[in-house]
């Protein structure tokens, strides 16, 4: 796992998360494996974001370590570098804090991925828009230059031309930009509808500035990654509220023993308040302070549930009867339903949900079933929300 | 006319680029020293606009004086502790040691700070040229950018220090030989290039205000390192208008593809960018402003 270097936040929180969910299976005795109580070990090395150390670390812990799996390093670029290791040695390996969808397109046997993947990010947002306004027409979409943005834009480009909307400008921007303005004028002679801008932290932190600074307005602006994290609102205030994104799991979503009992599948592992507490003492033992999880542990911690239950159903820890007994698995975890798709190797229950900023909250808007808020659209203009106005 | 918006807006930015170039065209024109931990500079730049505007509410110009006394600290600080002792044993080394002392900056500002992007907001209002809204403070740090430019190259040309630097570079022994004291001018070129740097990092957050963090100073790095041999290393005013350039290559350069058709006319600008880096390193290898 990245623990320095540019992915270190995400990692960090993706270990806690991971870390979070051993120690529950511990604290509950361990996980069955052939009649037998087991406890789990988790080891992990700090990659520091740099993909040939994140190569040999993985290396070294099929080799020296001899684990039995492994969870993959955050960021597509690290997972997909080691992916042919995992490959390579038959360790199956849960693909965590990577989206991309060619990590999936390798036809690598023993690596899954556990939730929706990058391609698809921008398919509820885009089924909220027309559901909510069928008379929506134009979507604009910009896009960082990066393995991951490109596959996020690509799947809103094909999504929106399924859904018979037109997309009136698509370009990309370099992966650290310092200035949006050339492509931000062009999405403003666009005027377009919707605008999608499929960015990671900084560049669509920058991108909504830029738009406001531009004052190109549109009924709906939806981002990937930036908006999940708190930041986005401290740097940006008022001018945060109403965008919209993605997000793989929020603190508001309901997926509960019950919920599993009413659609007649398997619970397994901790609840969503039990995940919250686990990771909270984590989060102050390794980090000093106690805070609340955000998608990045969740999705790691789902990476470790999904093979504990293959383990389980399975009684041993070959990943061959572990990928057998995943393949034929439908449960549920606090993070989403799991059901492995066996060509692609993907859960194809994760459904994605969308988030808002409202009130300087940020609250899960679609699906209507799980969500907290109904969305607020059409979005203010950035005048109105320069002049502090807010999206509730 | 669609083209004078993308225009300005390159011109602007350019004049960011040409700033944070400053410093490491200096040093490396004195001292002949390639900074390459100049990214770790520009982002401590960019905490302290940050800290002083969430702290004490300080306004980026008002923290670009405290960046420079930083930074003029801290160019001292890495003159007398690495490239001094280092010099001696060769270029590599002193590379490799900046190279270190770049990452070990990156890591210790993580420490103190954290890995998240943070950012601020100074929104001081705007105005309206030619269809592009162009905010005031972006336009007062361009055009303060461009006067300390001009003051340094001033400083160089017009007083017994700058001479002083100037003699340095053109024969370090000759400069000895008639009384100039090289140690002391390779001290203050450290510490004023490493400070300009810093300021250039304060400048930087008023286009990036939300994308600081310890790891952004990579690109710029890179990007300076473009520029600095485009305008001619050691050549600051070189470097500037070196930086103007692409800055309206970058912008132009979009809008010029994106109008021919291009698939990916930002990827295309940067293309250029690097095509006439290229065509420069072949063609004119001292840079193009360098007479």
């Amino acid at each position: 796992m990245p623990i320095s270097g540019r992915y270190a936040s995400e990692g960090q929180y993706s270990l806690w998360g991971a870390l979070a969910v051993v120690n529950w299976v511990n604290d509950h005795g361990g996980i069955d494996c052939g009649g037998k109580k087991v406890k789990v070990k988790l080891l992990y090395r700090d990659s520091e974001s740099k993909l040939d150390l994140a190569q040999s670390i993985t290396e070294a812990l099929v080799t020296q370590d001899k684990v039995n799996f492994l969870l993959s390093p955050y960021g597509s670029d690290l997972a997909l570098g080691v992916s042919p290791i995992a490959e390579k040695y038959g360790v199956l390996m849960a693909v965590v804090g990577a989206s991309s969808d060619r990590i999936f397109q390798q036809g690598f046997k023993y690596v899954i991925g556990v939730a929706a993947p990058a391609s698809q990010y921008m398919v509820p947002v885009l089924d909220m828009a027309v559901k909510t306004d069928p008379t929506v027409k134009t979507v604009a979409i910009l896009y960082r230059d990066s393995e991951f943005n490109r596959q996020v834009a690509e799947g809103a480009k094909a999504y929106a031309e399924k859904l018979g909307l037109q997309v009136v400008a698509y370009e990309v921007y370099p992966s650290s930009p310092t200035d949006l303005t050339p492509q931000i004028l062009k999405v403003k002679q666009a005027n377009p509808d919707i605008i999608i801008v499929a960015s990671h932290f900084a560049d669509g932190q920058l991108a909504v500035q830029q738009l406001a600074a531009q004052k190109v307005n549109a009924k709906l602006i939806a981002l990937s990654v930036a908006p999940l994290v708190p930041d986005f609102y401290k740097a940006l205030g008022t001018l945060a509220e109403c965008i919209v994104g993605p997000s793989h799991w929020e603190p508001g979503v309901k997926y509960t023993p019950d919920l599993a009992k009413q659609k007649g599948v398997e619970w397994f592992g901790p609840t969503k308040e039990e995940f919250i507490t686990y990771f909270r003492q984590v989060a102050k033992q390794m980090g000093g302070q106690e805070v609340d999880p955000g998608y990045h542990a969740a999705w790691a911690a789902e990476g470790v549930l999904a093979i504990l239950y293959g383990v389980q159903k399975a009684g041993t820890v070959d990943s061959d009867k572990v990928l057998a007994a995943l393949r034929s698995a439908d449960f549920m975890t606090f993070f989403s339903e799991f059901k492995l798709n066996s060509t692609t190797n993907i859960n194809v229950a994760h459904s994605m949900v969308v988030i808002q900023w409202q009130g300087g909250n940020r609250v899960v808007v679609w699906p209507s079933a799980v969500a907290e808020a109904k969305l607020f659209y059409p979005s203010l203009t950035w005048d109105q929300k320069a002049a502090g106005q807010l999206c509730k | 006319m669609d083209v004078i918006p993308y225009f300005l807006s390159g011109l602007i930015l350019g004049s960011i680029y040409g700033l944070t170039t400053l410093g490491l065209s200096l040093i490396f024109g004195v001292l002949r020293v390639v900074n390459v931990a100049h990214g770790s500079f520009v982002m401590l730049g960019a905490y302290a606009a940050y800290f002083a505007f969430i702290l004490w509410a300080w306004p980026p110009f008002a923290t670009a004086l405290l960046a420079f006394a930083i930074g003029a600290l801290l160019g001292y600080l890495v003159y007398i502790g690495v490239i001094k002792p280092l010099n001696k044993a060769g270029e590599l080394n002193v590379l490799v040691a900046l190279f270190a002392l770049g990452a070990l900056i990156a890591e210790i500002a993580r420490l103190l700070w954290g890995p998240d992007f943070v950012g601020y907001r100074w929104n001081i209002g705007s105005v309206e040229v030619a269809g592009l809204q162009i905010d005031i403070s972006k336009l007062a740090g361009a055009v303060l950018a461009l006067a300390i430019a001009l003051s340094l190259d001033l400083l160089l040309r017009r007083t017994y220090f700058g001479r002083s630097i100037r003699a340095v570079v053109q024969d370090p022994v000759g400069a000895m030989v008639v009384g100039i004291n090289v140690d002391r001018v390779f001290a203050a070129s450290a510490a004023i290039g490493i400070a300009i740097t810093t300021v250039g990092g304060v400048f930087l957050t008023l286009f990036i205000p939300v994308g600081i963090n310890p790891y952004m100073g990579g690109p710029y790095t890179l990007i300076g390192f473009v520029i600095a041999v485009l305008g001619g290393l050691g050549s600051l005013l070189g470097a500037y208008t070196a930086g103007l350039l692409l800055g309206v290559i970058e912008s132009l350069g979009f809008y010029a593809f994106s109008v021919a058709g291009f698939a990916e006319p930002s990827e295309m600008a940067l293309f250029l960018e690097f095509a006439l880096l290229l065509l420069v390193l072949l063609f004119k290898p001292t840079g193009l402003f360098k007479l």
